[in-house]
């Protein structure tokens, strides 16, 4: 919704009477399920589900989403050991130690080497695209109808009726519903999976601004070890791997968390009870005023539901 | 009239939700036959389409089913189920198969298929498929409100925690939603 373009509102007495003209058309008995043409198969269709409710059988009608596939992927995988000696033949498996002790050191020398002179931080930052947007309105970026490319630190906001969803593969996608608008992190590319263990993993801290609006956020599967810092007007988060929304008014930052934690703290200068922060838990939502001022309370059912969705299309 | 508030109390009285929490077959079929309507009727007049409704309608108690441990059986359960339809709908909006649909298929054609075998008096068809193509010219957020305060009996509060937002910003957005609505149906209402 944009409050901005609040139409002129009715009077109350207009108002009442609008309300009751529609009320007396829900009661006027039109029969959202198409009358008495269809009324067999809908009937059939009805009872159908109503036994797969009752059986406790029912299923999606929807197609599964990449997220559920994605879930049902690592299940597969974390739940059987497969051991790397099984599969080597015996004299392989005498030969293996020897021959790893030697890679090891040549790695070790060329990775330690690289990452003191060049290490990934001269790496170009990863692109941001669009994955889908929905509804009448526009991504603007700095200001502007959105360019064929995205990168990182460009001021992304979403104009009019829908929502846009941006993803930085692997580490991030971020949901601007109407109003909503945010500056894009950097990430680079992650050092390569057998470098990363010996280097210790160089972890990345991105950093972005929520600007305004609701904003939701979920880490990709490439984003555990590294670091994500938010500013608001109100407040910093900090966040090392989770879905969650930062919806922003005039007064205030709320941060709403599905999975994992935020820590939240108060900027600096606001009159805030806390200088440490908080640390926002799975199914709870924090709101900082301006003035310092905070609540905390469980997640709304709306906005778990909203960040289920993202979590379960953008993974 | 208020259709829901009239069966809402029916449901009182005959569905015991802790017995429906713990899946227990008669309890969720009371359950089911309680509240299939609603969330049917909603999908209908949300999405304009007869056939995704039925859809919306399977996904959304699929997804009760699948998170029944969620019901708290001390509190009403419509604006938790009105919740979790709200978001079937807008998830069918955004996806693929939806867009492509809405190209070749006029949601306002449904529109006038919806209500062309419910009603026989001429005019009284014209006007009510006059308002649900005005309701489906509605941004969902404002049509949902709407359909919620007005066809299905929610107070703001209600509409409030169903939606996620404050009760002042229920009001509000259901003010604006009328606003916009109102000229959309000029000469139809009194």
């Amino acid at each position: 919704m944009n409050d901005d373009l609040d139409p002129k509102p009715l009077p109350p007495a207009e108002e009442q009477r609008l309300s009751a003209f529609l009320q007396a058309d829900a009661a006027a008995g039109l029969d959202p399920r198409g009358g008495a043409e269809v009324a067999p198969e809908a009937a059939a269709r009805r009872e159908a589900i109503r036994r797969g409710f009752v059986s406790g059988g029912l299923e999606s009608s929807l197609p599964a989403s990449g997220g559920e596939a994605h879930r049902a992927s690592t299940t597969e995988i974390r739940g059987g050991t497969i051991s790397l000696d099984s599969l080597l033949p015996r004299r392989t498996r005498r030969v293996w130690p020897r021959v790893a002790l030697a890679a090891a050191a040549v790695l070790i020398a060329v990775v330690a080497g690289r990452a003191l002179i060049v290490g990934n931080s001269r790496e170009p930052a990863l692109a941001w695209s669009v994955r889908q947007t929905t509804g009448t309105g526009a991504l603007m970026v700095n200001g502007r109808p959105q360019p064929p490319l995205l990168k990182a630190g460009d001021e992304v906001r979403f104009e009019g009726e829908g929502m846009a969803d941006l993803i930085c593969e692997g580490h991030l996608a971020i949901q601007l519903p109407t109003d909503g608008a945010c500056t894009l992190p950097a990430f680079r590319p992650p050092a390569r999976a057998g470098w990363r263990g010996l280097t210790g993993g160089r972890p990345q801290t991105a950093q972005a601004s929520v600007l305004a609006g609701e904003v939701r956020f979920v880490t990709g599967a490439q984003f555990p070890g590294n670091h994500l810092r938010l500013s608001t007007r109100a407040a910093e988060l900090e966040v090392t791997g989770t879905t969650f929304a930062v919806i922003l008014n005039a007064e205030s930052t709320c941060v709403c968390v599905l999975e994992g934690a935020v820590k939240l703290q108060p900027r600096a200068g606001a009159q805030s009870q806390s200088r440490a922060g908080w640390r926002v838990e799975a199914g709870t939502r924090r709101s900082v005023a301006v003035d310092g001022g905070t609540r905390i309370e469980p997640i709304l059912p709306m906005e778990r539901m909203k960040l289920e969705m993202l979590r379960d299309t953008a993974r | 009239m208020n259709q829901d508030e009239t069966s809402s109390g029916v449901a009182a009285v005959t569905v015991d939700l802790s017995r429906v929490r713990a899946r227990d077959p008669e309890s969720l079929g009371l359950f089911f036959d309680r509240y299939f309507d609603s969330v049917h009727a909603l999908a209908a007049r949300m999405m304009g389409r007869r056939e995704l409704a039925e859809d919306v309608a399977q996904e959304v108690f699929y997804r009760i089913l699948r998170s029944i441990e969620q019901l708290d059986p001390a509190r009403d359960p419509r604006p938790w189920i009105m919740a979790i339809t709200a978001n079937v709908c807008r998830e069918v909006w955004r996806s693929r198969g939806y867009r492509s649909a809405r190209v070749t298929d006029p949601i306002e054609t449904h529109a006038a298929a919806l209500t062309s075998s419910a009603v026989t008096d001429e005019r009284r068809r014209e006007r009510q498929t006059r308002v649900q193509e005005s309701l489906l010219q509605l941004d969902p957020d404002s049509r949902l409100v709407i359909l919620l305060h007005d066809y299905h009996g929610f107070d703001h509060a209600e509409i409030a925690e169903t939606v996620g937002i404050s009760h002042a910003a229920a009001r509000k957005r259901y003010s604006r939603a009328i606003a916009i609505l109102a000229p959309l149906l000029e000469g139809l209402w009194p």
